[in-house]
């Protein structure tokens, strides 16, 4: 996997390349003796590291490369490879090696495209490929690859990215919402519990009221035992400054970035300078910028940013589902690097997360299959919503995260900054397409496989939605996806409880299963909450019989006012104090939250694979950051890094 | 999970801290691992041990009060408390539980005071032993503590006393957490005892107020105004929800709140005009500060002049010892001026009828900071004959004994 790590291309000959570079006067002595260092650091080819620089492109390269070699240079998608040379099976390893066959020649001899034709391991690939044959070489470059490779496969790897979990595992995709099994049993449930209203109402009232009072009680419980096992100051795996920089560029894999957008052309300078900025040797970064096809206005803004060779545009032909998991499943094919990161486009990783992450990789044993970095919020002084959200993420990433880890209960994983290692990610089937969370779905997942997620010491800035309308869209989104992935894996709860465990079994109800249903119900109990106020408590208190009304009560007054202290102390590990005062909002946000809730089971009966879109760029903090970028860009040349 | 050499410390994330001393770190083998984990494993034998020991004393002592007659009309008062006295609701909340205890009298009020203040005790041995004391130091301490007269009147007597002293106890050690570590789950575990303190005793804003004070001086997060401001609400936020929660929750069962916050609010009030002449000691003292703190300050240092290594330390630490010995100071500050401060404050408003209870929590806050310190023997052993020279004068002195409670219960004790 991590061609970039060996030394591919013998040094002497990439010298000529350079120097006939330098002659052409298309690059200067200090680049290339810059680029030397640099890829005596990394281990990289040369090539490799002037085109990660922006010295020159790919396709230059590619050209010297062929020049120097006397070889032709292909062009691939005006002159596409035999299609009976090309072999389904062989994909990743075009991918890899940057090889494809090309054409048989009338005396019989294979000709091989590749980026690096005198590649040790390109030659031992076609030897192994075409034996017996005789074999001569063409040169091509990166991108031509890529668009072959799309050109022959694309049916197979978009009806993969869509299809190949349904297909291995149909039981553990949200394709079909309710199985035949659960339809019944809802059915059922539910005319019984008609049936017992008509005949016996008062007591059939009590059960009910005592089975949510109780299930409550029990998530209240849960939450405060997740907050404060997660506050202890060891539970945070903490990967130091130290151990950063105690890592070797040259032994450093190469990492994948997948970075799924959708009419998002105005924030991608962002994540992009993002990139740039990472603690990371880019001739390591395998950058995709996925796209769907249609998405012309950002496939043009991608172009026009003209980033330097480690960014590549994946285009995602179009077909439904149309969502995120689809695109990163489709682009995941072209993943060259060990690991692989999902990021949005307005995201802000620290610099040296990718380090972090791979620390963290190589000290953890196999079943450690992704690290989940923390997200959090650079526009949280916007408004109302951007500071709550703020201190809902931070009690989320900081507190619960770590909880759930330390107590062996699947990790819903965020929405991006997961790191993977991508042949396990590949092994278990990728995201699941049909999920709208499809993160908090993997997380359980790999759980049930007995793989396992930790929470990394680096956070990824993101701009919070500070629309109410954008708001509701997106939590009516995260809802929706929390009910599919309880009613995926609760198709054979059994077997969960098995996979799970005792408490990862509970802990997946009460932290997945059971807050969509909270917020669902909230709205119901504050309105009996009131008419008791307005008709007095004594009118509602057959409802809570005995020993329930007490727990009733705690619920009210205590397991409420935990919540709200949650919040209060939710950025206490950031040293965000000046939101601490907010936290007491929190009811506000509550209705906000059923609000989308309804939202969610509407969507969810009616259009349960509707994705909805997240605006981003809003947020003033944002605009201005865009300023910033394109002053920084209009000072800077191109292909160099801003600073 | 457990394979990771990382450090898992939230403080780290995002100050940056200097990591030379994460990488220098080794993991511990299995063997120091196995080592470390059998010795904790015997420390808290020990602690059961010693727990057991003391609550056989207790038992011992409350069956010959009780012989005596003295016990009994004490317990039927406990027994019969006013479900509506406030402000001592976790005291009420037990009493409730006690009540509904099929079969269950007076006398099992004793057995629980005994046992609480045992287990404290044997948590307290089970510390020092993890502290590096020896076992016999270790007994020795736990023992000498269980035979104070003040420990073994509270614990033998069934006094809700007791609850308030732990609380203390507790606060006192939270507070230290919050100092030393300054972590997310300090802040809230120090929350969480200022509401216990609040729902255990009348008195506790008493205590709480100095608390509060030493806080900006205590915890290094409190650096400007924003920040300390944040930081009380978490610390306060529990509290404030603890009691409207249960004035909200009085209302839901029909019961008045004014009747829940009537003991509570008294205190503010300066005092219950039935309860203001019940001691002499409060006649003579009450409505003043400085008189009863000053007395209640050397009958600490008399009746438990452990208080002097604390108070030595204190002195001295600034300029002899090492920062990391000196984390403690302002522990050392609490454990020997928060229960005679607060009990003046308490007496300066009529409302604190015995010196017992300023005892007791001299006693708690004394012992906790043991637990807190890493001592040098030279330390221990002066904390071990001061803490011996302590029960002595307590027992011969008879300084507690203008304390009409404790007098009674001194004469049944030694009845034959």
């Amino acid at each position: 996997m991590s061609a970039s790590t060996q030394r591919l291309v013998p040094d002497v000959f990439e010298a000529a390349v350079a120097a006939q570079l330098v002659a052409d006067g298309r690059l200067s002595v200090d680049d290339v003796a810059g680029a030397r260092i640099l890829a005596a650091k990394w281990n990289t080819e040369l090539g490799e590291t002037l085109a990660a620089d922006g010295k020159i492109s790919a396709l230059e390269w590619s050209r010297a490369v062929a020049a120097q070699l006397r070889l032709r240079l292909v062009d691939l998608a005006q002159e596409p490879p035999d299609p009976v040379l090309i072999h389904a099976n062989e994909m990743p390893d075009y991918i890899r090696l940057g090889v494809m066959p090309w054409r048989v020649m009338e005396d019989g001899a294979v000709v091989i495209a590749s980026t690096r034709p005198l590649s040790p391991e390109v030659r031992r690939w076609a030897a192994q490929r075409f034996p017996n044959r005789r074999l001569s070489y063409v040169v091509t470059a990166k991108f031509d690859i890529i668009w072959a490779v799309q050109r022959f496969f694309d049916p197979r790897i978009e009806a993969d990215a869509r299809e190949a979990l349904f297909n291995a595992r149909p039981d553990l995709s949200a394709k079909t919402t309710l199985t035949v099994g659960q339809v019944i049993v809802t059915w059922v449930t539910l005319s019984l519990l008609i049936i017992a209203m008509l005949l016996s109402p008062l007591p059939t009232a009590i059960l009910l009221s005592s089975v949510v009072t109780v299930l409550y009680t029990g998530s209240f419980l849960f939450r405060f035992l997740l907050t404060w096992v997660g506050a202890h100051r060891r539970m945070d795996v903490t990967v130091s400054h130290a151990e950063v920089a105690a890592l070797d560029d040259a032994e450093l894999p190469v990492f994948t970035v997948l970075v799924p957008m959708y009419r998002e052309a105005a924030v991608l300078p962002i994540l992009v300078e993002s990139i740039r900025r990472m603690d990371y040797p880019r001739a390591k970064l395998d950058v995709k910028l996925v796209l769907e096809a249609e998405d012309v206005e950002t496939i043009d803004a991608a172009k026009a940013l003209q980033a330097e060779s480690p960014f590549e545009i994946i285009r995602v032909p179009p077909s439904e589902p149309k969502t995120k998991p689809k695109a990163c499943n489709y682009a995941l094919r072209f993943a060259r690097g060990e690991y692989v990161v999902v990021f949005d486009a307005e995201d802000i990783p620290e610099a040296d997360q990718l380090k972090k992450v791979v620390a963290v990789f190589r000290h953890s044993p196999p079943e450690v299959v992704c690290i989940q970095a923390r997200l959090n919020y650079y526009n949280r002084d916007d408004n109302f919503l951007t500071r709550m959200f703020t201190l809902e993420y931070s009690h989320w990433f900081d507190y619960l995260l770590p909880g759930l880890h330390a107590l062996n209960i699947p990790i819903p994983l965020g929405g991006t900054s997961n790191h993977f290692r991508t042949a396990s990610l590949l092994r278990l089937g990728a995201w699941d397409p049909y999920n709208v969370t499809e993160d908090a779905d993997l997380g359980v997942r790999m759980t049930q496989e007995g793989m396992r997620v930790v929470v990394v010491n680096s956070t990824t800035y993101e701009e919070a939605n500070g629309v109410l309308g954008s708001w509701i869209n997106q939590r009516s989104r995260w809802i929706k996806g929390y009910m599919q992935t309880w009613l995926v894996h609760m198709r054979h709860p059994l077997r969960l409880r098995r996979q799970l465990g005792f408490s990862g079994f509970w802990g997946f109800q009460l932290f997945i299963g059971f807050p969509p249903l909270t917020a669902l119900l909230n709205p119901l109990l504050w309105l009996t909450f009131i008419i008791a106020m307005i008709v007095g408590p004594e009118r509602l208190r057959p409802l809570f019989p005995g020993v329930i009304l007490y727990f009733a009560v705690f619920n009210l007054l205590i397991g409420n006012a935990m919540c709200v202290y949650f919040s209060v102390l939710a950025v206490a590990k950031r040293r965000w104090y000046l939101l601490v005062p907010w936290g007491l909002l929190a009811p506000v946000y509550w209705l906000l939250h059923s609000v989308a809730a309804y939202k969610a089971l509407w969507q969810l009966i009616v259009k349960p694979h509707h994705w909805e879109k997240t605006t981003h760029g809003t947020s003033a903090a944002t605009q201005a950051n865009l300023v910033n970028l394109a002053a920084a860009s209009e000072r800077a040349p191109r292909g160099t890094v801003v600073p | 999970m457990s394979t990771l050499p990382f450090r898992r410390d939230a403080l780290l994330i995002d100050r940056g801290h200097d990591a030379s001393a994460v990488i220098g770190r080794r993991r511990p083998t299995l063997w120091q691992r196995g080592a470390r984990r059998m010795t904790h494993g015997l420390a808290a034998s020990f602690g059961t041990l010693v727990a057991l020991a003391c609550l056989a004393l207790f038992l011992f002592a409350a069956d010959r009060v009780f012989r005596a007659g003295y016990l009994a009309p004490l317990l039927g008062v406990v027994w019969d408390l006013d479900i509506n006295a406030g402000g001592q609701w976790l005291e009420q909340g037990l009493l409730a539980l006690v009540h509904a205890i099929p079969g269950a009298g007076p006398e099992l009020l004793v057995i629980l005071t005994a046992s609480l203040v045992a287990s404290a005790i044997g948590v307290f041995c089970a510390t020092l032993r993890q502290r590096g004391w020896s076992v016999p130091a270790a007994l020795l301490a736990g023992l000498l503590v269980a035979v104070h007269p003040v420990t073994l009147h509270l614990a033998s007597c069934g006094q809700p006393a007791v609850l308030s002293a732990l609380a203390v106890g507790l606060l006192v050690l939270c507070v230290d957490r919050a100092a030393a570590l300054n972590d997310a789950q300090s802040l809230m575990t120090l929350g969480l005892s200022l509401a216990l303190l609040f729902v255990t005793d009348s008195n506790a804003l008493y205590v709480v107020m100095p608390v509060l004070a030493l806080m900006p001086w205590m915890l290094r997060e409190m650096r400007d105004g924003i920040s300390s401001a944040a930081l009380f609400l978490i610390l306060l936020v529990p509290s404030v929800v603890l009691i409207a929660a249960l004035l909200a929750g009085s209302m839901v069962v029909g019961v008045a709140p004014e009747t829940i916050l009537r003991h509570w609010l008294a205190v503010l009030h300066g005092g219950l005009s039935d309860e203001m002449l019940r001691t002499s000691w409060l006649v003579e003292n009450g409505g003043a500060f400085f008189t009863p703190l000053t007395e209640l300050m050397g009958l600490a240092f008399v009746c438990f002049p452990a208080l002097l290594v604390v108070l030595l330390r204190l002195l001295i630490s600034p300029l002899f010892l090492r920062s990391r010995r000196r984390i403690r100071f302002g522990t050392a500050l609490i454990a020997v001026t928060l229960a005679p401060v607060a009990s003046a404050f308490a007496v300066f408003f009529w409302h604190q009828q015995s010196r017992e209870t300023a005892m007791a929590m001299t006693i708690a806050g004394g012992c906790v900071w043991a637990m807190t310190v890493s001592m040098r023997r030279s330390e221990r052993y002066l904390w071990l004959l001061a803490l011996l020279a302590g029960v002595v004068l307590s027992w011969s002195t008879g300084l507690l004994g203008s304390d009409v409670d404790i007098a009674a219960w001194r004469t049944a004790l030694a009845s034959p």
